[in-house]
């Protein structure tokens, strides 16, 4: 599926929002590295494709009606064997459609889980002034609570990049702290301008997020991905 | 002067050679200034024409008063207009008539009001002067002051040209930028307030001010930009090669009420602007005092400063001398305490008990000894900067004025006045040569001493003066400090773009 596929079924549908799904595999195509989900829609199929990305698996609800997954009880995580996955098929389903009756369901997404990693925020919006900006924090508290955020015009160059992930005041946390080693900076700046280039190149998009992006000391992942297109 | 070769577009709009006044007002009546005055005030019939034009006037000032622009000389390159708004369709039409090159609407009463009508109009007398090739600065501002082309729009504005160009959304505070930065020495290349910006607007004002050889410095009050991408891109542009300090008026809520990501909740329109200036190599002002002292920082050797060690200079008692290094550290910078070696030069300098030749530095030497002492400390190691406040310690004051301490400086005798007035140019120097000397920049204080309020009027002459010299001369020790750091964080986020602070104007 290409961007373009994408773009056309989501508008067919009506839709401006992609699934994470969608959003994974464009940016996966556009050279972001992101944890790739595969929809399923049976348990045996949700065994099989956990088999193939590997244990420890997350899964997830698709549903272009429920925005906020955790709140439904719509995800599981550090699945471990093929049993496992089969018994949280059917709870998430049964928890998604006990919270949202009228939810439309599409599946439910498969993804090996990414080990624990510092939680950044890589993201676009568009300005009404400037037009496409990017923005970069760090994840989770920081991001909700301290607003830690560092922005730039598109297109960036890679010093834009450097900088942004320089400019937060939390940098030290990437930089390790009490022994930790330092987080990969730039796996995270090539991260950024891959965005800044898709974003460019594809003017549809109006709002990005992948959140959380999780910081190794050698590469990042990001492990969950919304992508909202234009009206 | 190579500018022919590479003449700019708005070249003209800068150097007209004859201007209009249309609707111009008796300034019999009003106790104001006016467009009129200014121009008559800088001299411009010196150079050029200068037609007054009102139907309801035969002559000002003993001038002819034209009844209308088609009965002027030709040619006319500039009209002022000033006529009420709904003349403004007939103006253009006789503007079109007379081939000028160029008219400034001070008339407001278009789009600013919110009127879609008005704004209708306003789009159509902007179509009409485009496709006449005629350029259009306003509605709804004070238009063009070029110390060169004898322009000004207020009256007291310096005749005299300088390196700093002005563009401003707003006329009252092109008003204060221009005012404020006068009394600390700046002189301007340039200055337009373009008020809704219905043809020329920020990104073409920037685009020139990137390419003009006279200005060197640039700076910007903006409220809302009108075509965003043209602006960073004009920004860009311009910032690689000129320091740009930009004070943003209006800060709007944060975070888009739509968003739909975290992303757009996050991004309210002053951190984007933030980032976007941040990314062209342009500095943001917060204030109008940042702005200002920004603008003397970018014009002056404060530009040069490349560390973070300051020597505080001149005497002033222990208690400022804390809070000056209190000021200092807030920003980032140091204090660092003079080598030994050091210390035991300035004894021999100064061997008073209670004085301190550590780092602040609160004593003054005996003039003789002052410029070795000054030396020894500009050049000590760890010591990146001078901070000096020159108009304390010294003149003793006159019997007449230390036994009759006065609350204003305007009753100060006049023979202390003239005395100061010559210490604020000898400080100036020595403050001129010391950087010369040393290659360390020097920053001077203003301080709010009994000493310094004595010399009133000094004060003025010698910030002005240490400009000339290029030196930047601060209110305050902590506005000082806040500059530097300033300028510091500025070269830092540049890396990566020109050098353009390296050398001195």
């Amino acid at each position: 599926m290409n961007m373009k596929s994408i773009v056309n079924q989501a508008k067919a549908e009506g839709r401006t929002l992609l699934s994470e799904i969608e959003a994974k595999e464009i940016l996966y195509d556009a050279g972001v590295p992101v944890a790739r989900a595969v929809l399923v829609t049976t348990a045996d199929e949700a065994r099989t494709e956990a088999d193939k990305a590997g244990f420890p698996v997350v899964l997830k609800i698709v549903s272009p009606d429920i925005s906020h997954k955790s709140d439904v009880g719509g995800v599981k995580v550090g699945l471990a064997n093929g049993d496992d996955v089969a018994a949280a098929f059917d709870e998430i389903i049964k928890n998604a459609t006990g919270a949202e009756p009228d939810a439309q369901i599409q599946g439910i997404a498969v993804q090996p889980m990414a080990p624990d990693g510092t939680e950044v925020i890589i993201g676009m919006t568009t300005d009404a002034q400037f037009g496409p900006v990017m923005m970069f924090g760090l994840g989770g508290i920081m991001v909700e609570v301290m607003k830690d955020v560092t922005f730039r015009v598109v297109p960036l160059a890679e010093r834009d990049a450097t900088q942004m992930i320089d400019e937060i005041k939390g940098k030290a946390i990437l930089e390790g702290v009490r022994g930790q080693p330092p987080g990969d900076k730039a796996a995270i700046a090539q991260a950024i301008l891959r965005v800044s280039e898709f974003v460019e190149a594809n003017p549809d998009v109006q709002e990005l997020d992948l959140n959380p992006v999780l910081v190794y000391p050698d590469g990042i992942i990001a492990v969950d991905a919304r992508i909202l297109l234009a009206e | 002067m190579t500018s022919e070769a590479t003449e700019h577009p708005l070249d003209p709009v800068f150097h007209p050679r004859a201007v209009a006044v249309v609707g111009v007002r008796s300034t019999a009546n009003t106790g104001m200034g006016s467009f009129y005055d200014s121009l008559l005030e800088t001299d411009f019939p010196a150079i050029g024409g200068l037609y007054p034009v009102n139907p309801k006037m035969t002559e000002i000032n003993g001038a002819t008063c034209y009844p209308s622009l088609l009965d002027t000389p030709d040619p006319v390159d500039h009209v002022i207009s000033q006529v009420p708004a709904a003349a403004v369709p007939e103006l253009v039409d006789q503007c079109v008539a007379k081939k000028v090159r160029s008219i400034h609407f001070f008339t407001a009463g278009f789009s600013e009001t919110g009127n879609a009508d008005m704004a209708d109009v306003e789009r159509a007398m902007i179509d009409k002067l485009r496709a006449a090739g005629i350029r259009a600065i306003g509605p709804n501002c004070m238009g063009l002051y070029v110390p060169q082309s004898r322009l000004a729009f207020m009256n007291g504005f310096p005749t005299e040209s300088g390196d700093v160009f002005l563009l401003s959304q707003s006329g009252a505070n092109a008003g204060e930028i221009v005012h404020g930065l006068v009394t600390r020495g700046v002189r301007f290349s340039k200055a337009v307030s373009y008020g809704n910006g219905a043809d020329l607007r920020a990104h073409d004002f920037l685009d020139y001010a990137a390419s003009d050889p006279q200005s060197k410095v640039v700076v910007a009050y903006i409220e809302g930009v009108q075509d965003g991408r043209a602006f960073f891109e004009a920004l860009k542009r311009c910032a690689r090669v000129k320091p740009v300090i930009i004070l943003k008026g209006g800060r709007t809520q944060s975070g888009s009420q739509a968003a739909h990501s975290h992303t757009g909740s996050l991004a309210g329109s002053i951190e984007i602007f933030d980032a976007a200036c941040r990314q062209a190599g342009a500095m943001r002002a917060e204030t109008m005092d940042e702005l200002h002292d920004l603008v003397v920082a970018a014009a002056t050797n404060t530009r040069l400063v490349t560390g973070r060690g300051v020597a505080l200079f001149g005497g002033g008692g222990g208690g400022f001398a804390v809070l000056s290094a209190d000021a200092i550290d807030r920003e980032g910078l140091t204090v660092p305490k003079m080598p030994q070696s050091a210390i035991d030069q300035m004894r021999e300098y100064i061997p008073v008990a209670g004085s301190s030749v550590n780092n602040p530095i609160d004593a003054f030497p005996p003039e003789e000894h002052l410029e070795d002492m000054l030396r020894l400390v500009a050049t000590a190691q760890g010591i990146d900067m001078v901070f000096m406040s020159p108009l304390t310690g010294w003149p003793r004051p006159t019997p007449a004025t230390a036994s009759n301490p006065t609350d204003k400086d305007s009753d100060v005798d006049k023979d202390a006045t003239e005395r100061a007035t010559g210490i604020a140019a000898k400080a100036a120097q020595q403050m001129a040569s010391l950087q010369t000397d040393t290659g360390t920049p020097v920053i001077g204080i203003l301080r709010s001493s009994r000493m310094a309020r004595m010399m009133g009027q000094s004060r003025g002459a010698m910030t002005e003066a240490a400009y000339k010299e290029g030196v930047g001369v601060y209110p305050s020790v902590a506005r000082a400090a806040r500059t530097v750091a300033q300028m510091l964080d500025w070269k830092d986020y540049r890396r990566g773009l020109p050098d353009i602070f390296k050398v001195r104007l």
